[in-house]
């Protein structure tokens, strides 16, 4: 579980990515997905606190 | 599970297509379903066939992708040893659940650590690798990044 739905290692090199906000209803972190652009393939993080399924 | 949004650049507007990439991850294995109750649910919804189904379709999800030859994504992390290529990746058996141990094992259930070297992981398989392991996989097999991708 990543408190806040990403974490960075090895200078960036290394990309965790969690994307279920408050993780089995009790964790209270965030969530998060990763846009990608293809130009230059830097990561862009959005994170969010709930989901509505 | 999870998804990757491939959207086409917008040159042609009205033409947009939306392609989802799913891969397999640690919790989609047999064993796996069972303790997260997902064999559970579709056996008390549907019967044992369709969670048949479910499992042998699982079994073809790709462990790993690679975009734009730099960006390696997979579920869990990297392997127990130096040296391991992207044509490793390639050979491995991959229409099979998930054995005990072995490259496909570790693309499923490793986690990057802020420790060097490698050690063992607390999940009781696969292990954690520093970012000196990172940084070797990486540069060997002229990556930029890797994406591990949890639920």
């Amino acid at each position: 579980m990543k408190q806040n739905g990403y974490e960075e290692a090895a200078n960036g090199r290394v990309i965790t990515i969690f994307s279920a906000p408050n993780y089995c209803d009790q964790m209270g972190n965030k969530g998060a997905f990763i846009k990608i652009n293809g130009s230059d393939n830097k990561p862009k993080y959005t994170t969010f606190d709930w989901v509505v399924i | 599970m999870h998804a990757l949004d491939k959207r086409k650049p917008r040159d042609k507007e009205h033409e947009q297509t939306l392609r989802v990439n799913l891969s397999f991850s640690n919790n989609l294995s047999n064993k796996l379903s069972e303790l997260i109750r997902f064999e559970g649910e579709v056996k008390e919804k549907y019967d044992q066939n369709t969670y048949d189904l479910f499992a042998d379709v699982f079994c073809y999800l790709p462990l790993v992708y690679v975009v734009n030859s730099k960006i390696m994504i997979c579920h869990g992390g990297l392997f127990s040893k130096d040296g391991v290529k992207l044509s490793d990746l390639k050979k491995i058996d991959r229409i099979r659940e998930p054995p005990e141990e072995g490259l496909m094992t570790e693309l499923l259930w490793s986690d990057p650590s802020p420790l060097p070297g490698r050690q063992p992981s607390k999940r009781g398989v696969g292990m954690t690798f520093g970012p000196d392991v990172a940084h070797r996989f990486l540069d060997d097999n002229k990556l930029g990044m890797t994406l591990n991708l949890k639920r």
